[in-house]
């Protein structure tokens, strides 16, 4: 069941009205977008405000239409136009921010992943050899009790 | 005797790396990967007082002629990213069906409020509403009501508040009814009844 929407805007000035919804939910599209590359929630609370108000300009906008008030129809429409924008380039600047941000944290992790495992095979592998050193260096601190001395006590 | 002891130990060596490289890629993929959770959206409609509408007005409640009824609707967002939404409120009789989990309902829209909700987001909107009069005409009780300031008339009998919960799609750029993919998307309703008394 679907619920098509702008079907009632086709009177005064649909342009403004009908770009400001296209506008809004390329907006939110945007904002969807960002969250995939790992915007952080906290990050699109803002965004999601600023989105709530241009959408309420856009309301305003329908409902001034409707009462034949066309130029202030068309003010809250082209405010509604400018939020939105705002909203998609800000939401398409922090996307690709954390998107690049993202592959850095993954490239220096998996990296520090791959030194461990080469650190941990070159511990296990030169394992013998450390032991035997450790052994020597032992022996060789240990004092050296002769025959005749320990003879004599 | 020396050269084979070297490639046996580098031949080891290679092994214990490529193991531990697996093991640890595989231990960093799962502490980078985010949590799996189970997306859902969830509607309700409260009272002034922050109840769920059973002290006031809400099942099967009289209401009083002239006296303002004071909802609160509220909807959560845990579908893992913002959703758009839309709640359409309509007045029901006993003449259709209710809305169901898959299909909605086709009584009369009285208010459509839209939101942008952030994930983990619940966001209130209020549903103020006055029974201006309820008149029997030809065995049906004709109701005035008063609904966010606007004029509403129905008549018949057995009458409630239906809500339902209408997501916008971006494939389809349309809303439609439930949350989830709209070829399989899960309906949230409410119903809310109450009888008319003068």
């Amino acid at each position: 069941m679907l619920l098509s929407i702008n079907t009632e805007r086709a009177s005064a000035q649909p342009d403004h009205i009908t770009t400001a919804r296209t506008d809004i939910v390329a907006a939110f599209q945007s904002i969807q977008t960002a969250q995939r590359q790992g915007v952080s929630n906290s990050d699109i609370l803002h965004l999601i405000n600023q989105l709530n108000l241009a959408l309420q300009y856009e309301q305003n906008a329908t409902l001034l239409e409707a009462q034949n008030r066309t130029a202030a129809a068309d003010d809250e429409a082209i405010q509604s136009i400018s939020l939105s924008n705002s909203v998609s380039l800000e939401a398409q600047r922090l996307g690709s921010e954390a998107q690049s941000s993202s592959t850095r944290r993954s490239a220096l992790v998996y990296g520090l992943a791959l030194l461990t495992a080469v650190f941990a095979a070159i511990a296990v592998v030169e394992a013998p050899r450390a032991r035997r050193l450790l052994a020597k260096r032992q022996l060789r601190k240990a004092r050296i009790v002769h025959g005749e001395e320990k003879d004599a006590k | 005797m020396g050269k084979k002891k070297m490639r046996n130990k580098l031949a080891a060596f290679l092994i214990l790396v490529v193991s531990f490289a697996a093991i640890s890629s595989a231990t960093t993929f799962l502490i980078l990967s985010p949590r799996a959770s189970q997306p859902f959206m969830a509607m309700g409609v409260y009272s002034r007082m922050g109840l769920l509408g059973y002290l006031e007005p809400a099942t099967n409640s009289s209401v009083t002629n002239g006296e303002p009824v004071n909802w609160t609707l509220s909807v959560t967002n845990n579908m893992g990213s913002a959703q758009f939404v839309m709640i359409i409120v309509r007045l029901g009789n006993s003449t259709l069906s209710s809305s169901n989990s898959t299909t909605p309902a086709s009584f009369p829209e009285i208010v459509i409020p839209e939101r942008f909700i952030r994930d983990g987001d619940t966001f209130s909107i209020s549903f103020n509403w006055t029974l201006q009069s309820a008149t029997q005409q030809q065995g049906k009780t004709l109701l005035n009501l008063q609904v966010d300031g606007e004029p509403v008339v129905m008549a018949g009998d057995n009458f409630r508040w239906i809500f339902e919960l209408w997501t916008y799609d971006l494939v389809c750029a349309c809303f439609h009814y439930g949350y989830g993919p709209q070829s399989a998307s899960t309906g949230v309703w409410l119903q809310v009844w109450f009888n008319p008394s003068s």
